[in-house]
């Protein structure tokens, strides 16, 4: 679960201070696939960067799970987002260097699985997003689709409480925009709680609740019958 | 957990290190391997210069072990019994007795027409030696440079350092050369030679020149020539060169010749404790400087390093956000770059060993360096090179460390944004 209260985050100092988020109130119940959506400019990155601590709030809280994350410095930070969160990036972000399934196994070494165990579970998340044909392929070897389809597969590995993802259809077509939502649909489908930044109505509608930013200010939050892909 | 960051930061340093450009590995461990040549082999010359006239010296002169009058007598009392104790030393391989004796030697007294004109003479040391052991503790027939080298039954012959003589002189030919020489001397020539009371005239059978100037300003003759003429009655000789046999300590010889009583006659040192202070301090200063110059050459490469990884971190400041964001350790991460620069040490180093000690060292052994003074060679002792290898790989881990740490220590957000 997600409990974000008061969040305030400001950027510059003085009289050039922009105020990003004003004091955002939202929970999100754990197994919840929520859109957050607004114009650009209107915060929905900046607070999914907070609720994900990959930056820290100028004001307000952020529990996670029940642990509040105010007062973690940058080791706890990486810590906690290595045990307890998956994070989908909006170009992949994967290392160049680094094979498929070497991509997936990063966070499991972190976490302590020996060689042949973070091996095997990266290869099972890899073949259950579809690519266990291109395990050995470099990024620069692989499309858009299914590069993104890899940092899916890392973000998961670990089974994380919470998963975000920053417009992880953004870069892609069409085909393979659909191919990322329908791996996050079944991800949800068993239980994953999915926070998904898009301005994309169409990918939105997969999610079971929108929130709506504007001028880092709630102005809409709303359940809704999750879209299927046939 | 900091064993997983030593996994996963051996796995992303190994990783970047086979992703990155060759050319640019290469040319990075091509710098260490400067930089270690560098600091090993300046030093190592400035002192070899040094080292390879004591080498010489020893070699040529004092042998292993060197064993001299006292101060105040005129010779090494019981020369035959310390004799007969050598023989029963261990690790002896062999030794040379020398009689030695001040004299003078003048030249072109058959031509000298003028009793007034000033004589063509030098003052030196008359040697009187075993010319077969000789050869086989300091290889004196090695020096020969002009003629022949002396034989057990050669009555009536001597061999003359070269710097006795004007046109091997040093310093140069004429009469501004600063210290007396014997002019036009060739092999064939005569010369008279007075020690004592005694004149005597020798024919000049060969000439050696070597850079030990002891050797270069003595006359050589056998030892029964040298009885004959410094009148000497007894067997008492003035000078024993021992040769150690190969890989023996000399200094056990050394213990043992005092333990048998040689000290109260004679004095006992290994070859080096008879080298001039200025010598042994100019090793020092030598082996200084040449850590100085070095420690340039490291400064260079380690700062070469700091900005090879501060470039590659910079570069990839995205990549470390990332990881960063998916949970890896900032200790991983600088590991990866720490991994980084060590390999560049360590294979630039192993580089570096192999040139020094499977080609520089014998290299300069075999083609010693000609200096004026002395063979100059390549002095790498294996101590003083671990200890530069390390200071070289202390240096480097820090120059990759630093900049990564630099890097690392940023916005996590701010690296994946890239802003």
């Amino acid at each position: 679960m997600i409990e974000v209260k008061n969040l305030i985050k400001n950027y510059g100092e003085g009289d050039v201070v922009t105020r990003v988020l004003r004091g955002i109130d939202l929970t999100i119940p754990a197994g919840q696939f929520v859109a957050i959506m607004g114009k650009s400019g209107a915060g929905k990155s900046t607070l999914m960067y907070q609720m994900s601590l990959l930056d820290q709030p100028t004001s307000g809280s952020v529990i996670l799970d029940n642990v509040v994350t105010d007062g973690f410095d940058e080791k706890k930070r990486t810590t906690f987002r290595l045990k307890k969160l998956g994070y989908i990036f909006q170009d992949y972000a994967l290392l160049p260097e680094l094979n498929a399934v070497e991509n997936v196994e990063v966070p499991l070494l972190m976490l302590g699985l020996t060689n042949a165990e973070a091996r095997e579970k990266a290869s099972r998340g890899l073949e259950a997003v579809g690519l266990g044909h291109r395990l050995h392929n470099r990024p620069s070897q692989l499309s858009g689709g299914e590069q993104q389809r890899v940092s899916i597969a890392r973000a998961i590995a670990q089974k994380p409480d919470i998963l975000f993802a920053d417009e992880p259809t953004a870069s892609l077509d069409s085909v393979s925009s659909e191919d990322v939502i329908k791996v996050m649909r079944d991800l949800h489908a068993k239980g994953q709680t999915i926070v998904m930044v898009t301005h994309e109505p169409e990918y939105a509608a997969f999610a079971e609740r929108v929130i709506t930013l504007e001028d880092g200010q709630v102005v809409s939050d709303k359940l809704q019958t999750a879209r299927t892909i046939a | 957990m900091f064993k997983d960051t030593l996994r996963v930061g051996f796995m992303l340093g190994w990783k970047q290190i086979r992703h990155a450009s060759k050319w640019t590995t290469g040319l990075i461990i091509f710098i260490m391997m400067l930089t270690f040549l560098n600091l090993v082999a300046v030093s190592g010359i400035l002192v070899g210069l040094i080292e390879g006239s004591v080498k010489t010296y020893e070699d040529q002169f004092t042998g292993n072990v060197f064993i001299t009058t006292p101060t105040g007598e005129k010779y090494i009392e019981q020369t035959p019994s310390l004799i007969s104790t050598l023989d029963t030393i261990p690790g002896v391989a062999s030794y040379t007795a020398r009689y030695t004796e001040g004299a003078t030697a003048e030249a072109n007294y058959r031509e000298r027409r003028d009793p007034k004109a000033l004589r063509d003479s030098v003052g030196a040391s008359i040697v009187g030696l075993d010319p077969q052991a000789e050869d086989v503790v300091t290889g004196l027939s090695g020096n020969l440079i002009e003629g022949d080298y002396l034989t057990e039954n050669d009555g009536g012959y001597v061999m003359l350092g070269a710097n006795l003589l004007e046109q091997y002189s040093p310093l140069g030919q004429g009469d501004d050369v600063g210290y007396p020489t014997l002019s036009n001397i060739t092999v064939g020539s005569r010369i008279r030679v007075t020690a004592g009371d005694a004149t005597k005239e020798y024919i000049v059978k060969g000439i050696l020149k070597t850079k030990v100037d002891e050797i270069s300003r003595r006359i050589f003759m056998t030892q029964g020539e040298f009885v004959r003429l410094a009148g000497r009655t007894n067997l008492n000789m003035n000078e024993i060169a021992i040769r150690a046999e190969e890989g023996y300590d000399p200094a056990l010889i050394k213990r043992d010749l005092i333990e048998s009583g040689a000290k109260k006659i004679a004095v006992v040192r290994l070859s080096r404790e008879g080298l001039p202070q200025f010598l042994l301090d100019m090793i020092d200063t030598f082996a200084m400087l040449g850590n100085g110059i070095s420690s340039v050459g490291l400064i260079v490469s380690s700062i070469t390093i700091f900005i090879v990884i501060f470039v590659n971190a910079i570069t990839r400041r995205k990549y470390i956000g990332i990881l960063k964001g998916i949970g890896v350790s900032a200790s991983a991460i600088e590991l990866s770059y720490v991994i980084q620069s060590l390999l560049y040490v360590a294979v630039g180093s192993a580089i570096a060993l192999f040139l020094i000690y499977g080609v520089m060292v014998p290299f300069f052994n075999a083609h010693p360096i000609n200096f004026p003074f002395s063979d100059g060679i390549l002095v790498a002792p294996l101590s003083g090179t671990i200890k530069k290898l390390v200071i070289l790989v202390i240096a480097t881990l820090l120059a990759g460390y630093i900049p990564a740490r630099m890097i690392v220590k940023r916005n996590t957000l701010d690296a994946i944004l890239g802003r």
